[in-house]
């Protein structure tokens, strides 16, 4: 479904390798975890699948359903399905909420040949997200993101994933700020979502959001590149000893 | 239209009358300003024109070419013309215009009312218009719309003074106007009053707007919003002071503006804060976005306080369009162009946002960048 080769990344503007021959391929119906300390890179993988022209492809290419989409836009890759749950979303003030996600929305219908939601059928379609998820309605009547606390953009990224219904999403540290009732209800949400034609990578610190969403494949990440994978198993191990076990345990 | 050159002979006769006294480019609020180039057109000045029959619904006051042609007034608001004088003003610029038109003089006491003012010049020609508001026990809405074509030259002066309990708000529209604008507000503000400003500048070739206000009396409030777009070569000066002269006083200043290629904007904002006058608030914000990277924008808000029990916020940023929003909207299937119309939209609307701008917020402002990349 997804498909990473052998990726280096750059920053623009910098010379400096952020990504050093990154490699990884998320099967249909398959949820991957990638963990790794500060710095490794993962915020700037989920970037840079998700399309952010701040960081330049210097070799390797990334695959969705086959094709070669290194070179599209942050539009386009998300139109074919693709989702990114920001690690800090930003707020941006004067968008409306709701009207944001409807536009979204409907910017996907309309790519996949769909009808169009007007503002009133699409509250509804919103109010069953929202309860779902446990979200509160008058998030919906908020400005996107702004003033919210560090959660409520965490679950806010989440009513968008549920809206949008990627075929691949990516959480970059969603659980980090949540609250265990918040997590717990974001795990379920997610659980719901996953089905066999979909897959999640999910970005995290934390072995605990792993308990709710059982991952397919552990991915340990240093330096810009995978180091280890295995099964969840793995992912109880580092929480146990730490990364600086496995750096010595390397060399 | 044939060019009068007595006419035009006039003007530089008045021009040199008050040039002592104009400010020049050794004053910091007039450095970026071309004072030489305003005047350095040929004008045409008005000919007296009799009273214009009402042609308006609603309550509004007239001003074309040098005079006060028509109006109409709700209850409770008088209206009295001074003739020509030059009150004691240390702006040459004002004395200027105060010797050039009548002085309309407005007392409002007991009224709540919207009342239009329609500040025209026409085409070639040079007008100046001079008014005071006097308002008692009032809350009033200016909506005022400027009206300066092809190689028109608007000076206007206008004072505000802001009486027991009154409410006055005055929102200024400077769409499209190919002419220049000169304008001078001064407002003085009382205890428990408020005074409300919105200047919107949208796509106008050549504006300056001075607004001056004295907070006179405690409890009182002064609000300055602007928001100014700019085409490619377009130049847009806002020029503020708000004087906190009594304790226990309050004031907003917060100006937007984004612009294209080689437009100019300047914003030189100022706060005082008298010795005596404790608890004071004061807020001053300036953003502005550069479209393109060879917009000019010059950006000056300045605190002056003699007090110390003052909180006071200051700021100003200039930057291109928030990349990091542009990503967060597109990487959820909003197209570029859309995505950036979108932060754009919520940029300007934010010059709304105080319940008593609400009313006049624009629905489709934008679209006027349409024609041009953005
Ligand atoms: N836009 C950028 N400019 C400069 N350095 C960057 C930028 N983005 C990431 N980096 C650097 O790349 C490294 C990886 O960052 P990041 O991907 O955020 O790591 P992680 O998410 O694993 O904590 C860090 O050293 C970070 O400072
Ligand atoms: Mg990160």
């Amino acid at each position: 479904m997804l498909e990473i080769n052998d990726l280096y990344v750059k920053c623009a503007d910098e010379d400096l390798d952020i990504l050093k021959g990154f490699s990884l391929t998320l099967e249909k119906g398959k949820v991957h975890a990638i963990m790794g300390p500060n710095g490794s890179g993962k915020s700037t993988l989920s970037k840079v699948i998700a399309g952010d022209e701040n960081y330049e492809i210097t070799s390797g290419n990334i695959r969705f359903n086959g094709e070669d989409i290194s070179d599209y836009d942050a539009t386009k890759r998300s139109l074919l399905g693709l989702f990114l749950a920001f690690q800090y979303p930003v707020e941006i003030p004067g968008v409306n909420n709701a009207e944001f996600l409807r536009m979204a929305y409907n910017s996907r219908q309309k790519h996949n040949g769909l009808p169009e939601a007007d503002p009133l059928a699409f509250q509804d379609i919103l109010l069953k997200k929202t309860n779902e998820l446990n979200i509160p309605e008058e998030f919906l009547d908020r400005d996107l993101n702004s003033g919210f606390s560090g959660g409520e953009k965490k679950r806010n990224e989440i009513l968008q994933l549920a809206v949008l219904e990627p075929s691949v999403a990516i959480l970059d540290e969603t659980d980090s700020g949540l609250d265990i009732d918040a997590l717990k209800q974001v795990s379920e949400a997610i659980n719901q979502l996953k089905n066999e034609n979909n897959s999640f990578l999910i970005i995290t610190h934390y072995q605990r959001i792993l308990n709710y969403i059982e991952p397919d494949v552990v991915h340990i990440m240093m330096d810009g590149k995978i180091v280890e994978s295995g099964p969840k198993e793995l992912a109880i191990e580092l929480d146990q000893k730490g990364y600086d076990h496995l750096v010595k345990l390397k060399s | 239209m044939m060019m009068d050159q007595t006419k035009e002979h006039a003007l530089t006769d008045i021009v040199k009358k008050f040039e002592s006294a104009f400010p020049n480019r050794k004053d910091e609020d007039w450095v970026n300003y071309d004072l030489d180039a305003v005047f350095h057109g040929t004008y045409q000045l008005p000919q007296y024109v009799e009273d214009e029959p009402s042609k308006r619904d609603g309550f509004y006051l007239h001003f074309k070419h040098n005079q006060l042609v028509s109006y109409h007034l709700p209850d409770g608001a008088s209206l009295s013309k001074k003739d020509k004088h030059v009150a004691a003003s240390s702006n040459g610029l004002i004395q200027m215009i105060q010797q050039s038109a009548e002085t309309i003089q407005l007392d409002i006491s007991n009224c709540e009312s919207t009342i239009h003012i329609i500040q025209e010049a026409t085409e070639n020609t040079f007008a100046c218009h001079c008014f005071n508001i006097v308002a008692h026990e009032s809350t009033v809405t200016f909506n005022r719309t400027f009206i300066a074509p092809k190689n028109a030259l608007l000076f206007s002066y206008c004072t505000v003074s802001v009486n027991n309990q009154s409410n006055v708000i005055i929102h200024d529209q400077n769409q499209k106007n190919d002419g220049k604008i000169l304008e001078f507000s001064k407002a003085w503000v009382q205890a428990d009053c408020h005074f409300y400003g919105l200047n919107q500048s949208f796509f106008s070739t050549h504006s300056r707007f001075d607004t001056e206000v004295f907070i006179e009396g405690e409890s009182a409030t002064a609000r300055l919003h602007g928001i100014g777009l700019n085409h490619p070569k377009q130049e847009l000066f806002y020029n503020t002071h708000v004087h906190h002269n009594v304790a226990n006083t309050e004031s907003h200043q917060l100006f937007k503006s984004v612009n294209q290629d080689d437009a100019l904007f300047e914003y030189n904002g100022k706060v005082s804060v008298k010795k005596h006058a404790q608890n004071i608030e004061s807020y001053q914000l300036n953003q502005n976005i550069v479209l393109d990277e060879v917009a000019t924008v010059y950006s000056r808000p300045q605190l002056f306080i003699d007090a110390d029990d003052v909180s006071c916020t200051h700021g100003s940023t200039t930057g291109d369009l928030n990349q990091e929003a542009l990503f967060y909207l597109m990487s959820r299937g909003l197209g570029e162009e859309e995505s950036k119309r979108m932060i754009l939209h919520a940029f300007i609307l934010e010059a709304f946002n105080h319940p008593q701008f609400e009313p006049f917020k624009p629905t489709s402002v934008l679209f006027d960048f349409d024609e041009q990349k953005v």
